[in-house]
């Protein structure tokens, strides 16, 4: 399984938990949108830090 | 992949170079103990993996004996195209893809030119040999869960899984923080005055409309008024210089109840500096002493050094005269003892130093305060004059307005209204002041508000990526496992190893060590080990493309002949999918391959 097939069931994934119980409606496109591209540079980075993966994921320094 | 031809020179026993066809689908070694087999199959997992497949050992560990390296070159196809490999012991590496009749050097790291397993999936996928049971079975859980990892090639998705797990933690310490800044802000105690600040606002603005309303109604005496106001405006600053050097004035006296006072630690102190430059002189006398007795004390201990060193000899070694030992020992008991009674006047000259120095410091510190409180008594006295100044200034201005003519009732009503209009005003500054720092109480509660639903989400938003994550580790996982448990006990039905009732094989519940009938690997017999083993590894390699040949050293061991011919039939069934090259040393099982192309290693 490549990183793209990963990327693609880490959306659907994504996509399913976000219509569960404390993150249904709480989050638009574009967060969805930032968590896989997150997700993606973790899975080409393998010593991606957290911090920097925290402000990719939120925008946000941590 | 397709392997087809394998090259090794100065490996293991192979000193000259050696070259055998490997082409076709099924190649069988024959050989006994000691024949070269095993070599040949670490050759080909060297060639494709750069590493050895004994545990724990080096490549240069693959050079024959008093060689400086070993060479293993290994031509294969690989996506319809040919390629060869030429790999050193010591580190050197060729690949070539063949164009037709030439050979054209690739990049050592060309993703084209070998299937992107890694060392251990080249391992599992592709070899059986002879340790590999013995070492899988004492292996902890934690080791096989990671090569069960690695083999599914879900390293890198764990590795992201690991990460959101640390990140998820990240926003969960901020969002406790923040939540605890918002805990500590608080309103209570604090009143909100706009409303009382607006009608305090009106009323200032009402009371100075009257006053200059009554400012502008026609009065009696102008000029005295104006001699008054002018009058006023000057005893309030006298009042205020007053104010100002008291203020001074408290600041200096600190510490003491009278100037005399002051003055007379002053004198004391005077006093006490007198003595100083005695103790100089008694500082400076200390040190003359220590010095001339550590000087006569190096010169009787050079000597009583020269004395001890005569002791036991019978004539000076420098003028050859003969010498007394009674003489010598006298001598170096006098010396001895003048040392003693020198190292104590010595001690007792430094102690005498140590103190007169200390006391030099305690003078020295004690001038410090003398020239701090001569300035001290010189600003008093300063002080004391500026406000004996100021009152006088006062008291004069006093007397002036006193002597005025007194305030008509249109003056003292506008006075009362003046000094009204003063008091709500000092109010209103009172009010503004409480109200603004309500005001950025109240910002920083709202900013902390923001702040904590910001992080909320954050930590929300962390949890729904973790979780996700999660869910595709499992996914991924899964659907590896399940086609690889389908192949595993397919395979263990054609081997006739269930006995019972079918059950359900879970590799992953099992860390790569499944049951048969409920009985763990490490408790089945010998043959059963070697078969589930077998079928395990094939089930695995499926996962990995690229994984299209199984080189097997000895895999006959603890086989009868009926499963023999199982194994047998097994492989002839992985083919033509899988290329098959078997090592052995039993002529019987070489002997059921009909068909296959032979290599005799025992003539070797």
């Amino acid at each position: 399984m490549n990183n793209q097939d990963l990327l693609a069931r880490f959306r659907d994934k994504l996509r399913a938990a976000g219509k569960e119980g404390k993150y249904a409606r709480r989050f638009t496109p574009e967060d969805e949108e930032r968590v896989c591209k997150a997700f993606a540079l973790a899975l080409e980075n393998a010593s991606l830090s957290e911090t920097l993966l925290f402000e990719l994921l939120t925008g946000e320094k941590a | 992949m397709k392997l087809e031809k394998l090259i090794v020179q100065n490996i293991g026993v192979y000193r000259d170079k050696q070259t055998f066809d490997l082409s076709g689908e099924l190649t069988v070694f024959y050989g006994p103990n000691f024949s070269g087999k095993s070599t040949l199959v670490k050759a080909i997992y060297f060639a494709l993996a750069g590493k050895v497949l004994t545990t724990g050992l080096k490549p240069p560990a693959l050079a024959s004996a008093n060689t400086p390296s070993g060479t293993v070159g290994l031509f294969y196809q690989h996506q319809q195209k040919s390629f060869r490999i030429y790999r050193s012991t010591k580190a050197d590496l060729q690949i070539d893809q063949a164009s037709g009749e030439q050979w054209v050097r690739c990049a050592a790291n060309d993703a084209a030119a070998l299937p992107a397993l890694n060392p251990q999936q080249w391992r599992v996928g592709c070899f059986l040999h002879e340790d590999e049971l013995g070492e899988f079975l004492v292996q902890q859980p934690a080791t096989r869960r990671e090569l069960l990892n690695q083999l599914l090639g879900v390293e890198s998705l764990l590795k992201a899984h690991e990460i959101f797990i640390q990140v998820r933690r990240l926003a969960k310490r901020r969002e406790k923080t923040a939540l605890g800044l918002q805990e500590s802000l608080r309103l209570e105690g604090m009143t909100d005055h706009s409303a009382e600040l607006q009608t305090l606002k009106t009323a200032v603005a009402k009371l100075a409309a009257r006053l200059q309303a009554l400012h502008e109604t026609p009065h009696g005496n102008d000029s005295d008024e104006r001699l008054r106001q002018t009058w006023e405006q000057a005893k309030a600053a006298a009042q205020t210089r007053l104010e100002q050097w008291r203020q001074q004035l408290d600041a200096v006296r600190a510490g003491f109840n009278t100037r005399d006072e002051l003055a007379g630690l002053l004198e004391q102190c005077t006093e006490q500096l007198a003595q100083r430059d005695q103790t100089g002189q008694e500082l400076e006398s200390s040190t003359d002493l220590r010095i001339t007795l550590t000087s006569q004390l190096r010169q009787i201990e050079d000597t009583l050094a020269t004395m001890q060193g005569l002791q036991g000899r019978e004539a000076c070694p420098t003028c050859q005269q003969s010498l007394s030992s009674d003489l010598i020992a006298k001598l170096v008991s006098n010396y001895g003892a003048r040392r003693e009674t020198i190292l104590r006047e010595r001690e007792s000259a430094e102690a005498g130093e140590r103190n007169t120095r200390e006391t030099l410091q305690m003078l020295d510190e004690l001038s410090r305060k003398q020239s701090e409180l001569e300035r001290r008594l010189q600003q008093w006295q300063q002080i004391e004059m500026e406000v004996a100044a100021a009152q006088n200034e006062m008291e004069t201005w006093e007397t002036k307005l006193a002597a005025l003519a007194p305030l008509s009732p249109a003056e003292e009503s506008r006075e009362q209204l003046q000094q009204e209009l003063e008091a709500q005003r000092r109010r209103l500054a009172e009010l503004e002041r409480e109200q603004m720092i309500f005001e950025q109480r109240r910002q920083a509660i709202l900013s902390a508000n923001r702040q904590a639903e910001t992080v909320t989400k954050h930590r929300l938003m962390s949890e729904w990526a973790a979780e996700a994550v999660a869910r595709t580790v499992q996914a991924a996982v899964g659907i590896s496992l399940k086609t690889a448990e389908a192949e595993i006990t397919a395979c263990l039905q054609s081997f006739g190893l269930f006995r019972s009732q079918l059950q359900k094989i879970d590799l992953e519940q099992s860390q790569l060590l499944p049951d048969i009938d409920g009985r763990a690997l490490q408790t089945l017999s010998g043959s059963e080990k070697t078969l589930l083993y077998l079928s395990l590894k094939t089930a695995l390699s499926r996962l990995m493309p690229g994984a299209d040949f199984l080189v097997l050293d000895d895999p006959t061991l603890h086989l009868d002949v009926m499963r023999r011919e199982k194994l047998r039939d097994y492989l002839l069934g992985l083919m033509p999918a899988k290329q098959i090259i078997i090592f052995t040393n039993d002529q019987e099982f070489a002997g059921l391959f009909a068909g296959a192309k032979r290599f005799d290693l025992s003539s070797s």
